[in-house]
């Protein structure tokens, strides 16, 4: 009878996660954990591989598992029954962290800002039997109310499209189960324009909505350093506008950062302008 | 016995320091007294300062690459100041590694380290591959022989002497080998020397590239990826010098794209293999202009960020 029972539940996890067994497990390649944080729902199996040429443990840093010395080539699992975060690390290889966040219904976002009145995702992980489930924001009140619905696939993912109106909570909700709170902020929109007398590049910044006043960062993109470099600052004036004047000596890829915002927005990038040298 | 003997380096530390207040120091008939002051400071250090793993695409948040963490930095004397880190040496006191120590064969070198740990409050100390140096400025612990200097504590100073012999030509690491160097060499508490031979030119350019682990990452100089490992530039017709060192648990295979250079025993070398606290330098006439990689050849490596740009303009 209990050998049945235990056939079932391993039968269930395995229905529930047909596709995507390979995400419901860790790998040690080296001293490491890869992913390092892993989202499950209640009843997963987590197992570790270690991958590496030494010997590491997996240790819950509360205690609730320990797989003490793992030789190379060994594996454990870990069978996760109740919410919530589990920090966990190698007892040989201290740096070496690792964290499970359970879900009984799982939900994440963009975490970068969206522009105002675009489209964003939400995703999720739901119990795959939910069906369909509703995906409720926070309203200005405090309550939250239905904002879109997504049906869950049969590997218990879901996404679902939402528009970008104001930066706002948003939580995933199916019968008696909801998912922790995710927060999208959303940003203005932030145009870029040049224009070209002889040798000079006039740029001209602005946002929609208005931000007049706020902190504004022209911006250009080091290919060497893969990232975007300041190279001059100004704040919007009264009509939520910035200007520079260049003289480009070389190619320059552009753009224009806001880097804060009012009317419960935040700061966010422009389109990107590439101005050439005459 | 011991008393005396330390009391008389300190007046012999001080002359030199009255007749040379500099850094650059002296010349001597033996050669130059060199003094470097520098000291074991908290600092908040960025793996991954653009947040990117820009070949393969991985973004990381700040709270994923970011440590605080205890590094060697260059002061003037007295540990007055912090120097700035001069762009025009690549890895010469940014952090990790710490400061580049030079020197020629001939020289003394003083090194008056402070711990100003104020972190963690460990006792850290330094100990150089490379110099010959008495016993006392071995700087690791043997406990019931070392001295203070195996174990300098939050807040003490001592002075470590050392000779640039016939044999100390060439890059040498140094680090920490007080009781805390397990954890803090995995921190960053390590750095480079480098000594020329006694008639030896220096070169156009010199890269420290130290080959190490932070986090989860495989770093060069502390950083991983590229962008934000060094960005090496160099001009056709340079002497360029490489100084590559390794520390921590794992052995690399240093690699650099489009060039080759000779090994002492005069073939001909693309890759060369280092385990921890091995070193070696070469150096290139440089010919290849373009934008190249260097990188360890341990993909594993390379793809947890062990991986740079190396840029020749024409």
């Amino acid at each position: 009878m209990k050998r049945a029972v235990l056939v079932g539940a391993l039968l269930l996890v395995a229905l529930a996660s047909p596709s995507n067994a390979a995400d419901r497990s860790v790998v040690i390649p080296g001293k490491l954990f890869e992913p390092e944080r892993l989202e499950l729902l209640v009843g997963d199996t987590v197992t570790w591989a270690n991958n590496d040429a030494v010997t590491h443990t997996i240790t819950a840093d509360d205690g609730s598992f320990d797989s003490s010395d793992l030789e190379p080539g060994a594996s454990f699992s870990a069978t996760f029954a109740k919410p919530g975060r589990t920090i966990y690390h190698c007892a040989i290889h201290h740096f070496m962290t690792g964290e499970i966040d359970v879900f009984a219904l799982a939900l994440s976002g963009p975490l970068d800002p969206v522009p105002i009145d675009t489209w964003f995702e939400l995703s999720g992980l739901a119990p795959p039997d939910t069906g369909v489930l509703t995906v409720e924001r926070r309203g200005d009140d405090g309550a939250f109310a239905p904002a879109a619905e997504a049906t869950v696939a049969g590997d218990g993912h879901f996404r679902v499209s939402v528009p970008a109106l104001a930066s706002a909570d948003y939580r995933a909700v199916a019968d008696a189960l909801a998912s922790s709170v995710v927060h999208v902020s959303v940003s203005p929109r932030v145009t870029l324009r040049a224009q070209r007398s002889g040798s000079v590049v006039q740029l001209e910044g602005s946002a929609a909505p208005a931000q007049p006043g706020m902190p504004v960062a022209l911006q250009v993109y080091s290919r060497e350093r893969f990232a975007w470099l300041r190279v001059a600052r100004a704040h919007f004036d009264a009509r939520s506008r910035a200007r520079f004047r260049l003289h480009p000596r070389r190619t320059l890829r552009l753009r224009l950062a806001l880097l804060r915002a009012s009317q419960g927005l935040v700061g966010g990038t422009s389109n990107v302008l590439v101005v050439a040298p005459r | 016995m011991r008393l005396p003997a330390a009391c008389g380096f300190l007046l012999v530390a001080f002359g030199v320091l009255a007749l040379a207040p500099g850094s650059a120091g002296r010349e001597t008939l033996r050669g130059r007294t060199l003094q470097y002051w520098i000291a074991a400071v908290p600092m908040r250090w960025n793996v991954v300062p653009n947040e990117l793993d820009g070949i393969e695409g991985t973004r990381f948040q700040p709270v994923q690459t970011t440590v605080d963490t205890v590094v060697y930095k260059r002061f003037t004397p007295g540990w007055a100041q912090r120097l700035p880190d001069r762009a025009s040496i690549v890895g010469d006191n940014d952090g990790i590694p710490g400061p580049l120590i030079r020197a020629r064969v001939g020289d003394t070198v003083l090194v008056h380290f402070k711990n100003l740990d104020t972190l963690r409050f460990e006792p850290h100390s330094m100990h150089f591959h490379g110099f010959r140096y008495a016993f006392r400025s071995d700087g690791s612990l043997i406990p019931g022989f070392s001295g203070r200097g195996a174990k300098v504590e939050p807040g003490e100073s001592f002075t470590y002497r050392l000779q640039a012999v016939a044999g100390s030509a060439g890059v040498w690491p140094y680090h920490d080998h007080s009781p805390s160097m397990m954890d803090s060499i995995h921190g960053g508490l390590y750095g480079a020397i480098s000594i020329l031979g006694p008639r030896q030119r220096p070169p156009d350019r010199e890269f420290v590239v130290f080959l190490s682990s932070q986090l989860r990452f495989m770093t060069i100089n502390g950083r991983a990826f590229v962008g934000n490992t060094p960005v090496l530039h160099a001009r056709r017709g340079d002497l360029v010098q490489w100084d590559v060192l390794a520390l921590g648990d794992d052995h690399h295979t240093f690699h650099v794209h489009g060039h080759r250079w000779r090994s002492p025993d005069g073939t001909s070398v693309d890759t060369r293999t280092l385990g921890p606290a091995e070193s070696f330098s070469f150096r290139i006439r440089e010919d290849a202009p373009g934008t190249w990689l260097y990188h360890c050849h341990v993909e594993g490596h390379m793809s947890r960020g062990m991986i740079g740009l190396y840029r020749v303009a024409p």
